[in-house]
């Protein structure tokens, strides 16, 4: 009986033991659900520079729109951190967002262009949504367009399980003549034997292994690959889709927690700061910035760019549409 | 015979009342409450907490792609589970040969190893540069290689499944038939026909595991470009855009077909059991002749390699050797250790939980006066009638159920283990039932005159007798949590991912090496826990008078049989 009574202390001491881990002592001060690279970097100076805690959780962009949606008006974050502006604007359009957080900053012509009418999220720097990717010698001719790619083998990520990958599809669509006409460009890269992968990593596997001749992914996953390995080379479209990252803060979250947040979303704009994410040793230091200071180095004058920008309300209320038919018609 | 009025009976049956409500409450917000609310949501769209995010219009109907290739890949899984299925059955109970025991060791390993272990491990093995863009590599990514791993899986099941059905035929029928039937091929026919019930069974029960089974579907499944039903309906609730209403109007299909294949396979147990009398004469079993010998090591060798050893080895090879999508990474990161130690306790919480509410469920039959067995077996069909709804229908009704003004617990580490404990709940009933059916009521009888508080029986007699078998459960319940997928994909705490969920994120990024690294340091972990607790635990509680098989030598056993 006493064993018995014993092993019942024990076995409820444990239980408690682990729950009491699993509920979390620490305090998570203020709440970022992100999936830019650089946020725990960024996050860590905040929390040297106020003295206030932040907890970054990084997860996919899909992933952070679907937990997010989920969470809906109890939200557990404080701030969102993510890129492709269709998904702000859709998150915008369903009042999660606080609005009029647009702070004045000297913005480059590209960066004001990016901003939202209402404020809902900051645009904190941008990439390009697809660059092609290919070993030297046997990508297209330079700067090629879609209708270019019908000759060569392509893989791209999957709209529906990787999030930068909406933009592009939507930029194609755009650039093939809207929706639904831009339906024709992406049916003859189906007919050609177009390879769709779960995410821009598997995208350069495939191109690794020589199953694909063309990936179409990120730039900053690109040039990361063509600058380690010098048999791959990066070509960029004209015109090339812009890919924002954006920034927000929770509407449904108290008022004093909201002014921590929009606090760091100015933090993550200061010059300084900038200067931090481009020095970051992964492929997360290689994005444009949106204000004038401080200057890319590392990448392409902007200038010599044509750049495009889908209109994130327009492409954002149809990407159930036009992914759902994308996973039907393309992927099958 | 006339009972004496208990000193304390008013407030005895109060008691009673209180523990049966307290239950019916716990599996009420744990069952009833979230899958009414999600199932619902078709008809109820404001219900959910953000309708539709980056849609325009209403979602689409019901994929009936992904419907008619749930239904098609999982028939072809239960047919094909069948034949292997009897004969497994077979041998475990009819036949006497040396590796009788190690098949059945086989069969428990294939049961408890995770579909998506089970799917990474042939990937990994596919990706070989020998087989990669071969016949094998587009067989295994297509219908075939989901089909052969669902077989795979299924078989564990099957064979127990069969076993049964071998046993309830029995010695009496076998006389009968070699007396009455002269020729083999005849008798063997009778026999198959007697046993086609079984068969249907297994077919049945196949279906619905298949149709259900995330971790194949959301690996291999996912990468072959095959919709299923059960990825279809993650995807709503895991990818932009965001449906819950088209996720409760997928997951309608199979809870009907779930539904609809338990009811055929309840008809045809009973018809089961109104051919073969259950009071026959047991088979003895008898030695194997060379021919049959070969085959059983043959199926003994075929689904040791195809449900355990090929994965496992190729999961080991890749951990030690390479990284499949090129980057170097270290051994273990912080993160992955980080997540097993997240699982082991999630899962440790929600197996205990899983357990003792199956004891307290189960203990209704075991009270003196009989006033819980109705409850108890009420409860226990809800219970198991709950194993009809997948894990990710589960989830998903968590996701609508927990996250209002009134309970707003998603996102937290109470609502998963509130969720895996409620998932395992059926689980633990169904092992534990059978050592709780054989427990005489006469036992807390004969306690109760000799004036042992309910309190002083449970720890006296209850659970010294059922010890083992509660551990053993306990032990069941913790390994398949440990590694559980579909409910921690849905509902794991940001920032705190559990293992299944680290191990798919590195599956999809294609990092098989991590990936085999990660899974093969959990298995060790999780063999470490189980293995201690399943022989240490029984060692030093259970006294010595009773027997391994919990036979009892208890002085108030003895008392009751007297």
């Amino acid at each position: 009986m006493i064993r018995m009574r014993v092993a019942a202390a024990v076995l409820g001491m444990l239980v408690l033991w682990c729950l009491t881990g699993l509920s979390g002592a620490r305090r998570p001060g203020l709440v970022i659900y992100s999936s830019v690279g650089a946020s725990p970097a960024v996050a860590s100076a905040f929390t040297r520079e106020t003295g206030i805690p932040a907890t970054v959780v990084v997860m996919s962009t899909g992933g952070l729109l679907a937990r997010v949606s989920a969470e809906a008006h109890h939200p557990r974050w404080d701030v969102l951190w993510f890129e492709g502006d269709g998904g702000a604007a859709a998150l915008d359009r369903s009042g999660l967002l606080a609005r009029g957080l647009t702070p004045d900053l000297d913005w480059t012509p590209v960066g004001r262009g990016l901003l939202p009418a209402d404020g809902a999220y900051v645009v904190t720097s941008f990439t390009l949504a697809g660059v092609f990717l290919s070993r030297t010698g046997r990508g297209p001719a330079s700067s090629p367009g879609p209708s270019d790619l019908s000759a060569v083998r392509v893989g791209m990520p999957n709209p529906a399980l990787s999030g930068p990958a909406y933009p592009l599809l939507a930029g194609m669509m755009e650039q093939g003549g809207g929706w639904p006409a831009g339906q024709a460009v992406l049916r003859r890269m189906g007919a050609a034997g177009l390879l769709v992968a779960p995410s821009n990593p598997s995208v350069l596997l495939a191109l690794r292994a020589g199953r694909i001749d063309v990936g179409l992914v990120q730039s900053s996953a690109a040039i990361t690959l063509s600058r380690q390995d010098s048999r791959y080379a990066v070509r960029i479209p004209r015109p090339a889709i812009i890919l924002p990252a954006v920034a927000a803060v929770a509407a449904d979250r108290p008022a004093d927690r909201r002014r921590v947040a929009t606090g760091f979303l100015r933090f993550v704009m200061r010059p300084d700061i900038q200067a931090i994410r481009m020095h970051q040793s992964s492929h997360d230091h290689l994005f444009w910035p949106v204000t004038t200071a401080p200057a890319q180095p590392d990448l392409p004058d902007i200038a010599t760019l044509r750049l495009i920008h889908p209109d994130p309300t327009t492409w954002g209320l149809r990407q159930a549409e036009v992914t759902t038919w994308f996973e039907r018609t393309i992927v099958r | 015979m006339n009972r004496a009025p208990h000193p304390a009976g008013a407030t005895r049956i109060s008691m009673v009342g209180v523990s049966m409500g307290a239950i019916v409450i716990v599996l009420v917000l744990c069952f009833v409450y979230p899958l009414v609310r999600f199932l619902l949501l078709p008809l109820v769209p404001g219900w959910a907490p953000l309708t539709a995010l980056g849609a325009s219009q209403p979602a689409p109907g019901v994929s009936w792609q992904a419907v008619w290739n749930t239904v098609r890949l999982s028939a072809e899984a239960g047919l094909l589970v069948v034949p292997p299925g009897l004969a497994a059955g077979f041998l475990l109970e009819r036949r006497r040969w040396a590796g009788n025991r190690l098949l059945g060791l086989t069969l428990w390993v294939v049961f408890l190893m995770p579909s998506y272990l089970l799917t990474m491990g042939w990937q990994i093995l596919m990706a070989a540069p020998i087989l990669r863009a071969g016949i094998a590599d587009r067989l295994f990514y297509g219908e075939a290689g989901i089909v052969f791993l669902l077989t795979v899986k299924g078989l564990a099941f099957s064979a127990m499944t069969a076993r049964a059905g071998w046993s309830t035929l029995g010695a009496d029928m076998d006389a009968a038939f070699h007396v009455h039937v002269p020729s083999a091929a005849r008798r063997l026919w009778l026999t198959l026909r007697l046993l086609m019930p079984v068969a249907g069974t297994i077919f049945m029960v196949q279906l619905v595991a298949a149709s259900q089974d995330f971790g194949i579907a959301a690996t291999l499944g996912a990468q072959a470009h095959m919709p299923l039903v059960i990825y279809a309906i993650y995807q709503d609730l895991s990818t932009v855009p965001v449906d819950f209403t088209h996720a409760a109007a997928l997951s309608w299909d199979l809870v009907l077909l779930a539904v609809s294949a338990l009811g055929v396979q309840a008809v045809l147990g009973r018809r089961s059991v109104a051919t073969v009398s259950g009071r026959q004469r047991r088979y003895a079993p008898r030695p194997c002749g060379w021919g049959m010998r070969a085959m059983a090591w043959l199926l003994t060798g075929g689904i040791m390699l195809a449900g355990f050893a090929v994965p496992a080895l190729a999961l080991l090879a890749q951990g030690m050797t390479g990284e499949g999508a090129g980057h170097a990474v270290p051994a273990m990161d912080a993160e992955d250790w980080r997540s097993i130690g997240l699982s082991l306790r999630y899962a440790f919480v929600a197996s205990v939980l899983a357990v003792l509410l199956a004891a307290v469920v189960l203990g209704g039959r075991l009270r003196p006066d009989g006033s819980g067995r109705l409850m108890s077996r009420l409860l226990v069909w809800l219970t198991v009638g709950n194993m009809a709804v997948p894990g990710v229908i589960l989830g998903a009704a968590y996701v609508i159920g927990f996250n209002g003004a009134v309970l707003p617990l998603y996102g937290t580490a109470t609502l998963l283990i509130m969720a895996y404990a409620a998932s395992h709940l059926p689980i633990a009933i169904r092992f534990l039932d059978t050592p709780f059916a054989r427990l005489h009521r006469s036992l807390g009888e004969a306690a109760r005159v000799h004036g042992m508080s309910p309190l002083g029986r449970v720890e006296g007699i209850y659970a010294p007798l059922l010890l083992r078998a509660l551990v053993w459960a306990w032990g069941m319940v913790f390994v398949t949590l440990f590694f559980e997928l579909p409910l921690s994909q849905i509902l794991y705490p940001a920032g705190a991912a559990p293992l299944g969920v680290r191990l798919l994120s590195l599956d999809d990024s294609l990092h098989y090496g991590a990936e085999a690294r990660l899974a093969l340091v959990a298995m060790a972990a999780c063999l470490a826990v189980v293995g201690t607790a399943t022989v240490l635990v029984p060692r030093l509680l259970v006294p010595r008078f009773l027997d391994p098989d919990g036979a009892c030598e208890h002085p108030i056993a003895r008392t009751a049989e007297r």
